[in-house]
């Protein structure tokens, strides 16, 4: 069994795709580890925090140049792993070989693409279909979706989420109260924790999000919720930074954003934080793979012309 | 939308749960109506290069006129130089000006009979142009701009005569236009599919710009992978200056 998630991960690696009875297994045993993970699952440092990949595989290999292999260092990754990339598959299913490999290494936690409504309309559903022919291999990570946990918590200090905070929630025993196994709500805690947003340009507490689901939030919001719950930070991700990492609110909250130029065409570069053991932070910012080159969309990789070119 | 004052209201929205109000607004009047309308634009065009000789009515040159305006604010509104999480904060103050302007505008675009209309129609036309609080611009912005169009002529200030016209002079001005702003402004493409999707902003020039290849012989789909052609083709067929554009 270990030799087998071994020579798995090896050629997930490699980027090359495992059998659709091996990604059945994989999340077989998934499910059993992350059935035992918290909605606020504990990690202790040193750990290095990585914000959105959709499913840039080369530029994951990047970050894992920078930020050295797992396990010799331990990730959390922050959501969004699948959608918009050339390798969604890829992408997530090596993470998963990993959690599964080294479970107290990595951790993972929800993304709001991380959900059957938004794959099926963003890239991971297709490239599912594209690369094993149904839509069972979709089936089986959407399964694992469900099981994810919804935020983590690092030394009792640094709070970890997808999107933001929620109106409906003040502390952090809250979001363990929330049943999270089931798809992305379209309201509610859970699915604005996946969703929400820091407005650094508004002073006020909530407001509307312009996304549709989830709030936009403020300092007066943000900072009151840190020193309820003792926390020195807020990391998130779910926006796009041109730098890489963005610091708000009197560096209480950071955006981490790890898709370097992302869909192959923004021209941003990427971020990890690394926290050591001391719980002292450093911004690792990485660019995208040269192997993107020949993977951008001006050189369509598939065989044939792609369905609805022709 | 009948002539009649009493009716024009000031939209709202509607979809607001997408598994309920998506399927309901598929099956609803108004989606026959905007549907409708693209088709028989796409019908206009068939065959049909930006060169060729269309008429072109005085709302139409009106319209281009309020486009070209549109683009001169960009001087305006610069784009600020300190840092910014990824799309330029001016994009607010641009759009803030337009949505402070637009009834001025429209009322100096329609007839005086018709700017009873202006508080329906003029939301379609601010949300044209992209989100002034996300700082993006995505198809939905092109499809409200397109909603608009279809508002003006639902009120009577465009014909079926400019369904040409409306495509090939009006469309590829607003395509030149928002073109600019996502460069101007760097926004972010907003739901983009990335490489599922061809096109980070844009949907309708590829839709109008394959009819107007509709019947054509020589150039094949493969022809848009060729940089010599773009440039040759880019001028008369908003298909090629779509993909252009995505390598500028």
């Amino acid at each position: 069994m270990g030799s087998d998630l071994d020579r798995q991960i090896q050629t997930l690696l490699q980027c090359k795709i495992i059998t659709e009875a091996e990604v059945k297994e994989l999340c077989l045993k998934a499910r059993e580890i992350l059935v035992e993970e918290s909605n606020v699952q504990r990690v202790d440092a040193p750990v290095t925090v990585c914000g959105d990949i959709h499913g840039q595989f080369h530029d994951l290999k990047e970050l894992f140049a920078v930020g050295g292999e797992c396990p010799k260092t331990n990730y959390l990754f922050m959501g969004d792993f699948v959608d918009r990339g050339h390798h969604s598959v890829e992408t997530f299913l090596l993470l998963l070989a990993l959690k599964v490999r080294y479970p107290d290494r990595i951790t993972l936690i929800r993304g709001n693409h991380e959900s059957r409504q938004i794959t099926k309309v963003y890239g991971f559903y297709d490239e599912c279909f594209q690369k094993f022919g149904s839509a069972n291999v979709w089936r089986y990570c959407c399964e694992i979706f469900d099981y994810l946990s919804l935020s983590a918590i690092i030394d009792d200090r640094i709070f970890c989420v997808h999107g933001g905070l929620s109106p409906s929630i003040n502390t952090i025993d809250q979001i363990r109260t929330i049943d999270r196994m089931q798809e992305v709500p379209h309201n509610g805690a859970m699915c604005d924790l996946l969703w929400s947003d820091p407005d650094p340009d508004s002073c006020t507490g909530w407001g509307l999000s312009p996304r549709g689901a989830g709030f936009l939030f403020g300092e007066s919001v943000a900072k009151p919720f840190l020193h309820t719950n003792g926390l020195e930070l807020i990391a998130r991700a779910h926006q796009l930074v041109m730098e890489g990492y963005k610091l708000m609110f009197d560096e209480t909250v950071v955006t981490v954003w790890s898709a370097p130029n992302y869909c192959y065409r923004c021209g941003n570069v990427a971020a990890i934080l690394q926290i050591d053991s001391n719980l002292e932070r450093n911004y690792a910012i990485f660019k995208e793979s040269d192997r993107n080159s020949t993977n951008s969309r001006t050189n369509p990789q598939r065989e044939g012309p792609p369905d609805y070119f022709l | 939308m009948a002539n009649n004052a009493d009716t024009f209201v000031a939209p709202v929205k509607c979809i607001k749960d997408e598994s309920k109000d998506l399927p309901f607004f598929q099956t609803s009047e108004a989606y026959a109506r905007i549907i409708s309308y693209i088709q028989a634009l796409n019908t206009a065009v068939a065959n049909r290069k930006v060169s060729d000789p269309i008429p072109v009515s005085e709302p139409v040159t009106k319209i281009i006129a309020l486009l070209d305006t549109l683009d001169s604010w960009i001087t305006l509104v610069p784009p600020k130089p300190d840092p910014q999480r990824f799309g330029n904060l001016a994009f607010r103050d641009y759009i803030g000006m337009f949505e402070e302007k637009s009834t001025e505008l429209l009322e100096a675009l329609l007839p005086q009979n018709l700017h009873v209309a202006i508080k329906e129609i003029s939301p379609y036309l601010t949300q044209g142009l992209g989100h002034g609080t996300r700082i993006d611009y995505g198809s939905g912005h092109e499809l409200s701009f397109v909603a608009w169009l279809s508002c003006l002529e639902m009120i009577g200030f465009l014909q079926h005569g400019d369904h040409a016209a409306v495509v090939l002079r009006v469309f590829v001005r607003y395509l030149e236009l928002v073109r600019k702003l996502q460069r101007t402004y760097q926004l972010e493409p907003a739901g983009s599919h990335g490489v599922w999707g061809l096109d980070d902003y844009q949907f309708l020039p590829y839709l109008w710009g394959s009819s107007q290849l509709k019947d054509n012989e020589r150039l094949r789909p493969i022809a848009v992978m060729q940089v010599p052609l773009l440039e040759q083709y880019a001028p008369d067929y908003l298909y090629f200056r779509a993909i252009q554009s995505i390598h500028e």
